[in-house]
């Protein structure tokens, strides 16, 4: 192959690939070494992506994009600050909501669930016919959790109780539920009934989220209202925004916690993130440190670069001489042997690439095989509500996984390139 | 009195001294070398006597202890490596006793990496390097070895790479250190009439280290070197 480079790069490149071989054998090692460090990180990313990616998306899917509550309780008067931030634009749906904690109780069990009113699908049809902006499909928060039952069965007299939760009330759909507000339980203190308010389960719901599926109940916003007895009242908004993307979200807020009606009327606004802050902390966390423990593969890898690099200006003094003789200069000869770790680097992160999208494409039938090899089966997805190993590509974790690579491998070959540049031209051609 | 810009290379009153054991040797004792255009010297002595490390201070791949080394007039011996590596390019071409040709590369690679070394200007395009590396291989009538590995070679042919090697730069000396020395005498014969014929029709100067006295008469003048200095 004749490029027009310098002849440095010529012999760094035929070092590598001679012409009488494919690959010279010390290559092949360090182009491996890197090449299986580069895959695990981009694999144990992937994956650790894949995981957050899902345990974000039902995150957001089960609290909004935003959520406005008040530093008060409740939220008089609600419709028409609902009115308001409407003006503010950018938002697909503001659904008024109230909760509480409750006391339900069933034939067998009793709970303190959170319970949750939301707005009907009556109660959207009468948005919409008033035309009050709502977007139908996008009004129906709870319609995608629903594993039993249907939204359009959501009334007063009915709830929807988290899946884990009918396990352990051992209910079901059709079964009713006997459910006492907190305000109920504050009364009786001073001697004043307010009595249970008796739903029938007419649906069940999943989040993925084994914490809230073993403690909500979805009730309408009408049917808890009136079991709470406060009035027209509401704990706050859920907000839905017409782009995704946290970068919006976050301006979205901004806008909104610098509005007037945001000082008038005491409001704090919350994203899906701010509510789950620990939980994200965690995860990226374990990405961190995961990813931080991997890389030290690398540097193992970075250490075959440099013994076999060594080892090749040991074995190429003579060769190395000859260079210098023929009219070569000490950083040129330096600069050979940090091309070729660069190139190591290089290759060993295109190979490495390559092999961590094979083991993540086909990650469902090397898993099998595994579970099968070790006579185990290995659920722990369900916790997470997966059914197969989640997976989520970051272009910027693929730049740095190269760009850290790279600079290991190039590292690496610095102490053999600096030991090639000192040797004395005289002494290497003499060396036996 | 040695007047150094008269000559192509100019040695004056050369040391040098090696650590052997506790002590510091001379191995050059105070030399004086003359090598002018078209001139060919042979050097010869016996082992040790210090033959190899005077080609070593002459071509700049070693520096003297003491005294001044003038290449076309032009004093060298103070220059740093790099810079003498820069001036050997195209001045100065070597042959081995040991051939030392890079064994990953072919015979057409042995010779393309030395004319990209010796590459000083952009108007060495690669078809024009193309072109020197066919030009050198045709001088040694080696052109039907231009695909074969090196190691596939015999030691004369591996010595005809090596004389090819070391004109394709078009250097004006040639530093030859004992080139018949891994060779039988047929090949040793063979090798030296064609370096010799070489030499002269490219006007080059040579400088031969040999221990054979037939080859040494085939240059203009002899020099024997005895425990580091010239015997008369």
């Amino acid at each position: 192959m004749l490029i027009n480079v310098p002849w440095y790069f010529y012999y760094a490149f035929k070092q590598l690939f001679p012409s009488n071989k494919y690959i010279s054998y010390f290559s092949l090692i360090s182009i491996i070494g890197v090449a299986l460090g580069v895959s695990l990180l981009i694999i144990v990313q992937s994956v650790m992506n894949g995981f957050g990616e899902n345990i974000r998306m039902h995150l957001s899917q089960t609290y909004g994009d935003l959520t406005i509550t008040s530093e008060k309780t409740y939220i008089n008067d609600y419709s028409k600050l609902r009115e308001e931030l409407f003006e503010y634009g950018g938002l697909i749906s503001v659904e008024p909501y109230l909760e509480t904690v409750v006391m339900a109780q069933s034939e067998y069990k009793t709970a303190f669930p959170i319970m949750r009113g939301l707005e009907t699908l009556q109660d959207k049809l009468y948005l919409l016919k008033n035309d009050k902006h709502e977007e139908l499909n996008s009004l129906s928060s709870i319609e995608k959790f629903i594993i039993r039952g249907s939204y359009e069965a959501l009334n007063n007299e009915t709830l929807f109780v988290g899946e884990l939760l009918a396990n352990s009330l051992e209910v079901s759909v059709g079964d009713s539920l006997i459910v006492y507000s907190q305000n109920a339980i504050e009364r009786i203190a001073n001697e004043e009934w307010l009595f249970p308010k008796e739903f029938s389960i007419a649906g069940l719901i999943r989040t993925g989220s084994p914490g809230l599926d073993n403690n909500i109940l979805i009730s309408s916003l009408g049917g808890l209202q009136e079991l709470v007895d406060r009035g027209s009242v509401i704990s706050g908004f859920n907000i839905g925004l017409n782009e995704s993307g946290t970068s919006y979200l976050l301006q979205i807020k901004n806008q909104l916690e610098s509005s007037s009606i945001a000082e008038d009327k005491k409001l704090i606004f919350e994203t899906w993130m701010d509510k789950n802050f620990d939980l994200l902390f965690v995860i990226d966390q374990e990405k961190r440190v995961i990813s931080f423990i991997i890389i030290f593969i690398i540097l193992v890898a970075s250490f075959s670069i440099a013994v076999a690099l060594m080892l090749s200006v040991i074995r190429k003094t003579k060769e190395i001489g000859l260079l210098r003789a023929l009219g070569a200069e000490s950083w040129q000869i330096a600069f050979c042997f940090c091309l070729q770790g660069f190139l190591i680097g290089v290759f060993g992160c295109i190979l490495g690439i390559l092999f961590a999208f094979l083991v993540l494409e086909n990650r469902e039938i090397i898993f099998s095989f595994y579970t099968s090899i070790i006579g185990q089966e290995v659920n722990f997805l369900g916790a997470y509500d997966l059914y197969s190993i989640p997976v989520h590509y970051l272009i910027e974790d693929f730049i740095k996984v190269i760009l850290l690579s790279v600079f290991i491998s190039f590292s690496a070959a610095l102490l053999p390139a600096i030991r090639a540049a000192k040797l004395k031209p005289s002494e290497a051609l003499r060396n036996d | 009195m040695i007047n150094e810009n008269l000559h192509l290379i100019c040695g004056k009153n050369l040391w040098r001294n090696f650590h052997i054991g506790e002590g510091l040797v001379p191995i050059i004792k105070g030399i004086d070398f003359i090598l002018d255009k078209g001139d060919s010297i042979s050097i010869m002595g016996d082992s040790g006597s210090g033959k190899s490390t005077l080609l070593n201070l002459l071509s700049g791949l070693d520096c003297p202890d003491k005294g001044q080394l003038f290449w076309k007039g032009e004093l060298v011996s103070n220059s740093s490596a790099n810079l003498l590596s820069r001036k050997r390019r195209r001045f100065i071409g070597f042959i081995f006793q040991s051939f030392h040709l890079i064994s990953d590369l072919t015979v057409f690679e042995n010779l393309y990496l030395a004319a990209k070394i010796g590459v000083i200007s952009s108007l060495d395009s690669e078809k024009n390097l193309k072109i020197k590396v066919e030009k050198a291989l045709s001088l040694v009538r080696l052109e039907e070895f231009s695909k074969c590995s090196v190691l596939s070679l015999s030691g004369g042919e591996k010595q005809r790479v090596a004389i090819a090697r070391a004109l394709i730069n078009d250097p004006s000396v040639i530093f030859a250190d004992e080139p018949t020395g891994n060779l039988d005498d047929r090949a040793s014969e063979e090798i030296m009439q064609l370096l010799l014929s070489l030499v002269t029709e490219n006007l080059k100067s040579l400088v031969l280290v040999t221990h054979n006295v037939k080859f040494s008469r085939y240059t203009n003048s002899v020099l024997n070197l005895k425990d580091g200095i010239f015997n008369a």
